[in-house]
This record gives structure tokens, C-alpha cells and sequence, in this order.
């Protein structure tokens, strides 16, 4: 007995079509992530003539489409890479950071300008030493961000750095639920049958 | 029987979740640099569990905030406090780095996502502006974040980095929250760079593995 009162295609149209009015650009993304199809081991039989050996069959590999079924999957897959995975990944990093501290320089050592080539644009006549004076901030949240307009931009619009915001436990935990819920929705395996063993 | 109400429910649930599919232009721009973030913590996870304090640090400053680099750049570089992590380890001083270039021994550079090195080349480099030459890397890892399967190239362009890197190079590691089907055949012979796929707070064995392995070498490179 099917699982469900609708196909998949039913189930991928409607997901896609949802999305597509709250974020454009991700219903885009799981779509090219359907698009790029893959790749499968494709038979063929090669009838020999008459009276000589078997028919053979030689195995070649072979593009092709996702099914509904599948490309349910991948649209699945995307979603939770995007809202679950990557959020986990910056709570992850978060907490890793967290429980190392931030070396404070003892001191500014100057040096000398004559073991740097001359340059306008780096400010060498001060350098930081290895020494250590204090370890701060072991335990504490630290401030990741990424730098919004790398140096080789030409024309600069000073981007801010872009901050990394770690999500709140609970909205992970509620995220998480709701794609357990959704997972079986979008299950459209065939069931298997007999003893597995 | 699940019914396509029971479906158009469960999606609603999701579309109006605080962090659902409305707020991916939030978390779209930092995803990649995320997973380099990411393994970069791991890096500091396994030289933690050697019993070591790693610290944070910042090319000009003490890093608040620690910023990663938004696109390749060079160790010297002060055009932002970019941060890396330094620590010691049997007396072998080294240090951690995103998006540093290194230069290979064909005289090529090339960009590590994420990187350990000898600290004294680090510092060199940093006072004598210069791109760090790949005998300096201890380790490497190539760092994607991708929402479906890998490209195959991804893997062939880290297998000719590490080539060009030589053989003072003591781990290389292929890092991805994703797999493809024939990766892990490609990577199996001698030399080539560890796969460290579905590597992903999903799969925290994989997690276990990542550290285990790079916490392995260092001991064995710093044990004499």
C-alpha cells in the first residue's frame, strides 16, 4: 500500500513553488541542484551472429535525469544543507572558538625599517611579539567574521565584514524537528520486503 | 496514509520557522567561509586534545573580531587584523591559517582553505613580506560546502596542489559536507589527500576521525 495520497512530483512542485515566493534565489538553487542529473551504469547487450558465442553484455556509464523521486531527494537535501547544516557549521565553529583563548601581545617591539623592502601600504615599523602576556577570553563567545571586500576589490564600497551569527539551540532543535517530520512526507523509496537477512 | 495537506502543512511550518527558507540571504554569503570556520575549530579540537592551548591571534592586533579572508590572500597582508591561531607542541612552534598562498615547488602558488605550518616561516614571512614556501606546510586541507554532489574536478585540483607541495607536506586532507561516488577510489592510492567526506556536525564520527587522524601526525612529527 503507498505511503501516501500524492506523488512525488505532486510533493516536488509543491515544495519548489512554496518556496520560490519566500526565497527565490534557494528555490533556484534547488533546482540546479536537481538539473545536474547523475550518473549511472547503463547495460548493453551485444547480440553475437549466428552460431558463434553467447550474447554479451558490456557495462558503459551514462548520464541522465533524476527521477521525481530522487530529485525530491536532492531538493530535501538542499534545504537542509542551507537551513540546517550550514547553521550547525557556525555553531560548531562557535564552540570550538569559544574554548581557546585570544593571545594578548606583551609588548610592541619596534623594528628595524631596514629589514623591510619599502612599500606604503604595509605598516611594518611595528611588529607584535611571540610573548605572551595574558590569555583572554578562554570560554568566552568570540566574534568571527569574514571579511566583506577582500584587499584586491578595485572599486571598494567599504562592506561591512560579515559577522557570524550562531543560531539559538532551541531554533536549531525546532528546525531539526520540523525536517524530521517532513522527511517521511518526502520518503518516496519502495518499501523493502522479506527477511533483509 | 500521508496526505497532501498533511505535506502543505509541514512545509508552512518550515516556510514560517524564524530560521526557515526567508532567512537564507542571511546565511548564504558566510556558508562557504563557514565550513572552512568549521574545520579550521577542528584543527584547534585536535591540538586541545593533545593537552595543548591553542591561541588566537590577529596579523596586527589582538582578533576581535577574527576575521577570515574573503578571498585568497597573502600572510602578510595587513589590509585587515586577519587571525590565525598559533600553538607549541613538544617544544614545535606552528601555526594555523585560512586562505593563506603558499608557493609550490614548481614556484606556482596556490591557496590552502585551511593550513598548519612551522611558525618560524609564518613569522618570516611576516617580516620579510613574502609568500610562505610549501615545505613550511605541515598540513593541508581543501575545505567545500556544497548542498548536493561533489564535482569531480574539485578533487583532481587538490590532488595536483598537493603534488606541487612536495614531501615535507605530512597530511592533506579533502574536506567536504558532501561525497561523489567516485571520490573515494580516486583518492585511495598512496600519497593522494585523505577524503574527509560528509565531514559535518551531521556525522560526528566524522568529526572524531578528522581530529584523530591530524592529532596522530602531529604527535608522530613531534615526538623525537
Amino acid at each position: 500500500m503507498p505511503a501516501h495520497d500524492y506523488t512525488a512530483k505532486d510533493a516536488l512542485d509543491l515544495i519548489i513553488s512554496k518556496i520560490e515566493v519566500i526565497s527565490p534565489d534557494l528555490s533556484k538553487q534547488i533546482r540546479s541542484a536537481i538539473d545536474v542529473g547523475k550518473d549511472v551504469q547503463a547495460e548493453e547487450i551485444i547480440m553475437p551472429g549466428v552460431g558463434r558465442k553467447p550474447a554479451k553484455k558490456r557495462y558503459y556509464r551514462k548520464h541522465i535525469p533524476y527521477t521525481d523521486a530522487e530529485g525530491l531527494r536532492v531538493a530535501m537535501m538542499v534545504l537542509e544543507s542551507h537551513l540546517v547544516e550550514s547553521r550547525m557549521l557556525i555553531n560548531a565553529a562557535q564552540e570550538q572558538f569559544k574554548k581557546v583563548g585570544v593571545a594578548s601581545p606583551k609588548k610592541l617591539k619596534p623594528v628595524s625599517q631596514q629589514e623591510y623592502a619599502p612599500s606604503d601600504s604595509l605598516e611594518l615599523d611595528i611588529e607584535l611579539t611571540d610573548e605572551v602576556a595574558e590569555v583572554l577570553g578562554v570560554q568566552e563567545p568570540k566574534d568571527i567574521a569574514i571579511e566583506g571586500e577582500p584587499e584586491t576589490v578595485l572599486e571598494k564600497k567599504n562592506l561591512p565584514d560579515v559577522r557570524f551569527l550562531p543560531i539559538d539551540d532551541n531554533e536549531l532543535k525546532t528546525l531539526r524537528e520540523l525536517f524530521a517530520i517532513l522527511k517521511p512526507l518526502t520518503d518516496f523509496k519502495e518499501p523493502k520486503h522479506g527477511n533483509p537477512n | 496514509m500521508a496526505t497532501l495537506i498533511d505535506l502543505q502543512n509541514a512545509i508552512d511550518a518550515l516556510l514560517h520557522h524564524p530560521a526557515g527558507p526567508g532567512s537564507y540571504q542571511l546565511v548564504q554569503p558566510v556558508e562557504e567561509k563557514a565550513y572552512e570556520a568549521y574545520v579550521f575549530g577542528l584543527c584547534l579540537r585536535a591540538v586541545r586534545e593533545l593537552g595543548v592551548q591553542p591561541l588566537l591571534r590577529g596579523i596586527s592586533a589582538i582578533p576581535t573580531p577574527f576575521v577570515f579572508r574573503g578571498a585568497p590572500g597573502q600572510i602578510h597582508s595587513r589590509y585587515k587584523n586577519y587571525g590565525y591561531a598559533s600553538f607549541t607542541l613538544n617544544r614545535h612552534e606552528f601555526e594555523i591559517h585560512a586562505g593563506v598562498e603558499f608557493v609550490g615547488t614548481s614556484g606556482m602558488t596556490h591557496e590552502l582553505d585551511v593550513c598548519i605550518m612551522r611558525a618560524d616561516a609564518a613569522q618570516e614571512c611576516r617580516r620579510q613580506p613574502n609568500d610562505p614556501p610549501s615545505s613550511s606546510a605541515f598540513g593541508a586541507w581543501e575545505c567545500k560546502f556544497y548542498d548536493q554532489s561533489l564535482d569531480k574536478h574539485l578533487a583532481r585540483a587538490f590532488v595536483g596542489l598537493v603534488d606541487d607541495f612536495g614531501s615535507n607536506l605530512r597530511l592533506a586532507g579533502f574536506c567536504s559536507n558532501r561525497t561523489h561516488s567516485q571520490m573515494r577510489e580516486y583518492f585511495q592510492p598512496q600519497r593522494r589527500p585523505y577524503p574527509h567526506l560528509l565531514l559535518s556536525p551531521l556525522d560526528p564520527t566524522s568529526e572524531t576521525r578528522f581530529v584523530g587522524v591530524l592529532s596522530a601526525e602531529l604527535k608522530k612529527m613531534t615526538a623525537a
